[in-house]
């Protein structure tokens, strides 16, 4: 009898358990992987200046260079090598922190555009792979972005817990289980900022038996690394695993989280996905406002060897649609 | 003893196993680009018309209009707004999609090279989005996106992954205008109406609680857009998320085909009016930059 009694006991204890079960609170994986990755490249650090002095065996410097094809152009230096040696524009500075530089701008370009991979000639003069790196990572300091989370300035007031991770895990689904994008974080959560594209991600989950209120995730996801040499090729990777719960309501749908165990204190800060290239806001220095855009098309686009001009026309709308696979009159 | 509790455990299994099949159906994985779902009953009643009952904006094939957007960089210190980018807006046509009246609206940036664009199916009847096709660049050519949504859960709809500024609240918006006997307009605050805003992506289900506030329009809003004043009545709206902390508002006036202003801590939204000049007034730290997000 007390053998009958305790099922009982835990029969009733369970039911109310069961019958919330959701479909999602089962042990669980998911995964996801943009290929190809985005390409590793140099982060370009103010303190160094490299962008402006060159390097060992690589004189003029990329910017340099840049000015001389612009000049053959049009004739006229468009001064964008003065313009990124100014101290007070802040891009080159050697009294900058050791952590600032253009890893914001090299993170936009590797995910939106593809790596230069050849040497291009244009009007006589080469541009290295190294050059045209150099070059996209100032191009897309500025971009208008998808934003999420909020940036920890190191502010009274600041929330140690953003970016949620509900919100993060919704993203490595959204963005890197879809195919859409390769997304870009922050990995520090303190005032810092050390922006990398993730790419790929390994995450499993599982549920208590007495508390299927929590799913207990661990998520392993890789970020494209830019500590490589000016010239490095290809994607060069590292992983780190994060730990959190998500909190599961009576329908099986995620209503919050928590970052757990080292992840409380090593989660990342913020999240953004750059959409495009956008102009230098007016009155800042984030992106050097002497580099055009439309000649930097013309140094990587197109053949290795070119001396005339590429086209440069806007795209019509229903182009736009027709690249993305659709069709205009069975949509209109 | 043994009689009733084997009762209970059929019972119980009774209540749970529905539960469970329930749960699991309320769940599909919805990723990449998805087909056109089994059409449900028609949302459409004649008898019903929720103009009638508030304000529903009506447009027809090949109205256009134009939205300035600005975004906040909230990677850089202070306050720093990108170059705005002008979004055309255009009633390409009327479709029937799941047995329902629906304008076909193209977004799409104007005179510019960001290949961001959005497709909405949204109901005559009320703008309940029906259908919601998103375009997206990538370093490999520009890909599109069938966003998940319930025309039958009724809930704002948010750009919540996409720079195109199509977020709507639920229609219609209710007047809140009501005239007293003495001839001052009295005013009682509605209620917020909440809403269950559910994604669902890649088998999981995640909820947020929006709000919609209907409220009189503000003083300083009222005055603002006296240049939009078509004569008809003016409408604010917020649309606030409770987990993330977001909330915007919108200002919709009578006569005007989208909400005249969108403002949040990190976008601001403006319809540019018909015949106005190529740059509207400049606000707080945006200025009047004439490039239009060219690159």
């Amino acid at each position: 009898m007390m053998n009958l009694r305790t099922l009982l006991a835990a029969a009733l204890f369970a039911l109310p358990l069961l019958s919330t079960v959701p479909a999602v609170a089962e042990d669980g994986s998911a995964r996801g992987e943009i290929k190809p990755a985005p390409w590793s490249g140099d982060w370009w650090s103010r303190k160094r200046g490299l962008l402006v002095m060159g390097w060992n065996g690589h004189q003029p410097s990329p910017f340099g260079r840049y000015d001389a094809y612009v000049q053959s152009r049009t004739g006229r230096n468009p001064g964008a090598h003065a313009w990124e040696s100014n101290v007070n524009n802040t891009h080159y500075n050697p009294r900058a922190e050791d952590w600032e530089g253009h890893c914001n701008g090299w993170a936009a370009a590797a995910m939106l555009t593809p790596e230069p991979r050849e040497r291009k000639i244009r009007n006589g003069i080469a541009f290295e792979t190294s050059d045209q790196k150099g070059l996209l990572s100032e191009q897309y300091m500025n971009t208008y972005c998808m934003f999420y989370g909020n940036r920890n300035w190191g502010n009274p007031g600041d929330d140690p817990q953003d970016i949620y991770p509900d919100e993060f895990h919704r993203l490595l689904l959204e963005y890197i289980q879809s195919g859409k994008s390769a997304m870009i974080c922050d990995t520090t959560p303190d005032r810092q900022v050390w922006n990398y594209p993730l790419y790929k991600f390994e995450s499993s989950w599982s549920s208590g038996w007495l508390d299927q209120s929590k799913l207990k995730v661990k998520t392993t996801v890789y970020y494209v690394d830019d500590g490589v040499s000016v010239d490095y090729l290809g994607t060069k990777w590292f992983s780190t695993t994060y730990t959190y719960n998500l909190f599961v309501d009576g329908n099986g749908n995620i209503t919050g989280g928590e970052w757990t165990g080292q992840s409380r204190d090593t989660h990342p800060d913020f999240v953004w996905v750059p959409t495009g290239d956008a102009p230098n806001p007016p009155n800042t220095v984030q992106e050097n406002p002497n580099l055009d855009p439309k000649f930097i098309r013309e140094i990587i686009q197109g053949p290795a060897n070119v001396t005339a001009r590429a086209g440069d026309a806007i795209p019509e709308p229903e182009t736009v649609m027709m690249e993305a696979g659709l069709d205009p009159t069975e949509l209109f | 003893m043994i009689r009733s509790v084997g009762k209970m455990l059929v019972a119980g299994l009774f209540v749970t196993i529905p539960a469970l099949c329930s749960a699991q159906e309320a769940n599909p994985g919805q990723t990449g680009q998805a087909a056109i779902p089994p059409a449900p009953p028609a949302i459409e009643d004649p008898a019903e018309n929720p103009a009638r009952e508030g304000f529903v904006p009506q447009w027809k094939i090949g109205d256009q209009w134009i939205l300035e957007a600005t975004y906040r960089d909230q990677r850089a210190p202070g306050e720093v707004w990108m170059t705005p980018i002008r979004w055309t807006f255009h009633v390409k046509a009327k479709k029937n999609i799941h047995r329902t009246d629906c304008y076909v609206l193209h977004i799409y940036p104007k005179k510019s090279r960001l290949k961001m664009q959005a497709i909405l199916y949204l109901s005559v009847r009320d703008l309940r989005p029906m259908r919601v096709i998103e375009i997206f660049p990538t370093a490999f050519g520009v890909k599109s996106r069938e966003k998940p949504v319930d025309p039958f859960h009724a809930e704002p709809l948010i750009g919540d992954d996409t720079l195109v500024p199509y977020d709507l609240p639920v229609f219609p918006l209710m007047r809140t205008v009501l005239q007293r006997a003495d001839g001052f307009g009295a005013y009682a605050a509605p209620e917020p109406k909440v809403y269950e805003k559910i994604r669902k992506v890649a088998g999981f289900s995640f909820k947020r609680e929006m709000r919609q506030t209907d409220a009189k329009p503000d003083r300083q809003h009222a005055d603002a857009f006296a240049a939009y004043r078509l004569g008809g009545e003016t409408f604010q709206v917020e649309l606030a998320d409770s987990r993330l902390g977001t909330a915007q508002t919108q200002l919709w006036q009578e006569g005007s085909p989208w909400a005249i202003s969108t403002e949040s801590r990190n976008r601001r939204v403006r319809l540019v009016p018909p015949a106005a000049p190529e740059t509207l007034p400049v606000l707080p730290s945006v200025t009047d930059d004439s490039k239009e997000g060219e690159e």
